[in-house]
């Protein structure tokens, strides 16, 4: 089954790819209630996420499922994390299909979540780029 | 573990996750470690004990499942291990707790409340700590205590028991579910269930002692104590306390007793002569204080050393013991009663206390016969030792008024006695001794007296006034001493009385004077003798059958013995008093009332007696007739047993005079010197002969 391309979002269209309420809410348990825990987080996602990303790129191309699930388990924590619904979505649909094994599918959905990383990235930068 | 934050190791693979927890658990406070993934925990955590483990499920390489199953393993039950997993995977938070985990905590994790989250398991980890250090305290407090513990309900029954080992004293070992009224006797059962009910309304006397009879037959003694819990429930703590109540009594040995002879001391011998000397001031009774000192003692100790001399007094003690045994004294006492009459003040010095003295000489016969006990030799280490004792005797009241006095006098006394030459006894008071020992003497003459044939008999005619023969003769008994010659009956019936050998002596009596006067009767001058009776014998329940044995053995007829007994026997009105006489007349035998008025008879009472013959006491016979009070009564007398149907007999008869006198009142017989003293058997069969003219005088 392949998506169909009404399903291919463009990176610069549809909702906010951040849901800011969810880094708001680590203000609460930042050491001195601002941003700063929040925007540790975002870092840390930047630099983990891309080697999680590659991990999928390969468990897809390897056709291995179990690969493919332990990495899509792992972002999608940590996506949902930083506030970005869609995207985390899209993992915990990959992490489902490896679960079933439809690397194919997979390989679809990667592709959107690839998109949708993309405007993630964007917005997170952005995100950094404003005044701590 | 509270100076310091808890310690918590965190296990994610995932960084960002990782440095949310950290944050949101370094913001509650706690110190946080971080491992990357499973491995790593297990290695963190050898390097730095944690407080608490949090796992990620999902880990590469050892997951956290098996993470969390490996820590179970080792660090036991108790340990706080939270596992971290999806919400929707409720397949895994199944397995968390099949591999042990504590708790769980679901993502997407609601980080805020994490901190929170994490403290409240906290606190019940400390909780359930602490309920196990207060188990473990509290299961080494009951295995340290000495005490058996029950736990009881508002009826009784028993909710749980911590038993000490070994202890059998039970016939059956509480168990819960049992009533305390089946596992102890009923009276201390109702006993305790008592004290918890006061225990549980805040009362006091919540300590129950009682004692039980072990198994293997030893008694034990146990004190419960009872604390209310919480108004319903109540505490029961049973301790083992024989070994204290030995000691109570060993050190109560230690202070009453002495060690060597094992008899009571000083202290003990004073309080319990304070104590009868109190209950004989109540009772209006006598005692006396024996002090006895070994004579030569101090030689014995000197010459033979300690040891014997030790010995010695422990054998003298036995002896004494001896002495005191009731069987021998008051039948009353129980042995140990009477052994703890018995002291020894120290050294040589004994004492013997004597209580409800009847007679003074009783204590000196108690003397005599601790000297007697003592004066057999004694084997000591193969060596013959012969020792006398020197004893004073005090009475109470007569010779102090206290217990200090009592010893003070009758050491005293002791004195007295050793420096009469020692092996001997002194009363305080001489003249006592003196009086004590002449009617000891006097007794013991007696007893012989019988032995040797000491004991004759004499009688006196009384002259029938209607045939003027002598018809009767009063039996008398006489008593030749082989030293003081003849006795008066006067001196020693009196002590054959109170020492009671008047039941041997009237026995005896009684049967020469029916053996003589069966003689006359067989000689064809038929003669009925009159015998006294003393109340001692007529008291005797044997008597009937005594008199009848014996008027077979001398083949006498009853019809010629007559019993005189005095007013004061028969003041006694007893249906036993009734009985004996009546069975007496039965027989054949006469009752005569001897010394008639010098008593209180009352009439309807006298009348009611079946007796034959009263006899008119000497006192009112003399001086007649010029004694116009006497006349008065002896008129009264005649006129009153002729009312009642008895006939009379005047005793005291000395002149013509008083002979017509009588006569002429209607008396039946008459008695005395003017008729004839007291003769010798002998001398019977030519008085019976003889003919006295008086009856026809008139």
């Amino acid at each position: 089954m392949h998506a169909t391309p009404k399903d291919i979002r463009d990176p610069q269209a549809g909702p906010a790819p951040i849901d800011r309420k969810v880094l708001d809410q680590y203000r609460e348990i930042d050491p001195s209630g601002g941003p700063g825990l929040a925007h540790r987080i975002v870092r840390i996602y930047i630099d983990s996420a891309a080697e999680t990303l590659r991990q999928i790129e390969q468990a897809i191309a390897g056709r291995d499922p179990e690969a493919l699930r332990q990495a899509t388990h792992s972002l999608k924590s940590s996506t949902a994390s930083i506030g970005a619904m869609s995207l985390a979505d899209l993992f915990r649909e990959l992490e489902a299909m490896a679960k079933a094994a439809r690397i194919d599918d997979a390989a679809v959905v990667f592709d959107e979540a690839r998109n949708e990383y993309e405007r993630v990235l964007v917005a997170l930068r952005d995100l950094l780029a404003e005044a701590p | 573990m509270n100076d310091r934050p808890w310690r918590i190791l965190v296990a994610d693979d995932e960084p960002v996750t990782r440095e949310l927890i950290k944050a949101a658990l370094e913001k509650a406070g706690f110190q946080v470690f971080l491992a990357e993934d499973g491995e790593d925990a297990l290695r963190q955590f050898s390097d730095v004990p944690c407080d608490m483990v949090l796992l990620d499920v999902n880990m590469p390489g050892l997951n956290g499942h098996q993470v969390c199953a490996h820590l179970r393993r080792q660090l036991g039950e108790e340990f706080p291990i939270v596992m971290v997993t999806g919400m929707d995977d409720i397949d895994s938070i199944r397995r968390a707790y099949d591999a042990g985990a504590t708790d769980f905590i679901v993502k997407p994790v609601n980080w805020p409340l994490l901190g929170h989250r994490i403290r409240y398991l906290f606190r019940g980890v400390q909780v359930v700590n602490d309920l196990h250090a207060a188990n473990a305290r509290n299961a080494a407090m009951l295995q340290a205590l000495p005490d058996s513990l029950l736990r009881l309900n508002a009826d009784g029954m028993v909710l749980d028991a911590h038993l000490t080992t070994g202890d059998t004293a039970q016939a059956r070992r509480p168990m819960p579910g049992d009533h305390i009224s089946g596992v102890l006797p009923a009276d201390i059962a109702h006993r305790m269930l008592k004290a918890a009910e006061l225990a549980r309304i805040g009362g006091d006397g919540l300590t129950v002692n009682y004692a039980l009879s072990r198994n293997d037959g030893t008694e034990h003694h146990y004190e419960a104590r009872m604390a209310d819990i919480n108004g319903e429930e109540t505490l029961c703590l049973v301790r083992d306390v024989t070994e204290r109540k030995n000691a109570e009594r060993d050190i109560h040995r230690l202070a009453f007793v002495d060690s060597l002879t094992g008899l009571p001391n000083r202290l003990s011998f004073v309080q319990r002569l304070d104590r009868e000397i109190r209950r004989a001031r109540r009772e209006g009774d006598r005692l006396a204080v024996l002090f006895l000192d070994l004579d030569g003692f101090k030689n014995i100790n000197d010459s033979l050393g300690h040891g014997i001399g030790d010995l010695l007094l422990q054998r003298a003690a036995d002896r004494l013991r001896q002495g005191v045994r009731p069987a021998d004294l008051v039948a009353r006492a129980d042995p140990l009663d009477a052994e703890s009459n018995l002291a020894r003040l120290g050294g040589d010095e004994f004492t013997v206390l004597v209580p409800s003295l009847h007679h003074a000489d009783d204590a000196l016969g108690l003397a005599h016969r601790i000297h007697d006990l003592l004066r057999r030799p004694f084997i000591l280490d193969g060596r013959e030792i012969v020792i006398t004792a020197s004893i004073g005797i005090a009475l109470f009241p007569d010779d102090g008024a206290d217990a200090e006095a009592l010893l003070m006098h009758a050491d005293t006394a002791m004195y007295h006695a050793k420096d009469e030459g020692r092996d001997n006894c002194q009363f305080y008071r001489t003249a006592l001794t003196v009086e004590a020992i002449r009617r000891l003497t006097l007794e013991s003459s007696l007893r012989q007296a019988i032995e040797r044939g000491e004991f004759f008999m004499a009688y006196q005619p009384q002259l029938d006034l209607a045939s003027g023969r002598v018809l009767s003769l009063e039996a008398l008994i006489r008593w030749r001493h082989p030293e003081r010659g003849l006795v008066s009956p006067m001196e020693f019936i009196p002590a054959a009385e109170e020492s009671g050998l008047i039941v041997l002596i009237g026995e005896w009596v009684l049967r020469a004077a029916c053996a003589d006067a069966a003689r006359w009767v067989a000689a064809g001058t038929p003669v009925r003798v009159a015998v006294n009776l003393s109340a001692v014998q007529f008291m005797q329940p044997e008597l009937v059958r005594r008199v009848r044995a014996i008027l077979a053995e001398t083949g006498l007829a009853a019809q010629w013995l007559e019993l005189e007994v005095t007013e004061g026997v028969l003041m006694e009105d007893s249906a036993t008093t009734m009985t004996t006489l009546k069975d007496l007349r039965q027989d054949g035998i006469q009752i005569a009332l001897d010394d008639f008025g010098t008593g209180y008879s009352s009439l309807s009472y006298l009348k009611r007696l079946p007796l034959n013959r009263i006899k008119i006491d000497r006192s009112f016979v003399r001086g007649l007739p010029a004694d116009k009070e006497n006349l008065a009564i002896v008129r009264t007398i005649v006129a009153l047993a002729g009312n009642l149907g008895f006939t009379l007999v005047a005793e005291g008869i000395e002149t013509l005079e008083q002979a017509r006198l009588l006569r002429d009142m209607e008396c039946e017989a008459l008695q005395g010197s003017y008729i004839s003293a007291p003769v010798a058997a002998a001398a019977i069969p030519a008085l019976l002969a003889a003919y006295w003219p008086l009856a026809a005088a008139a």
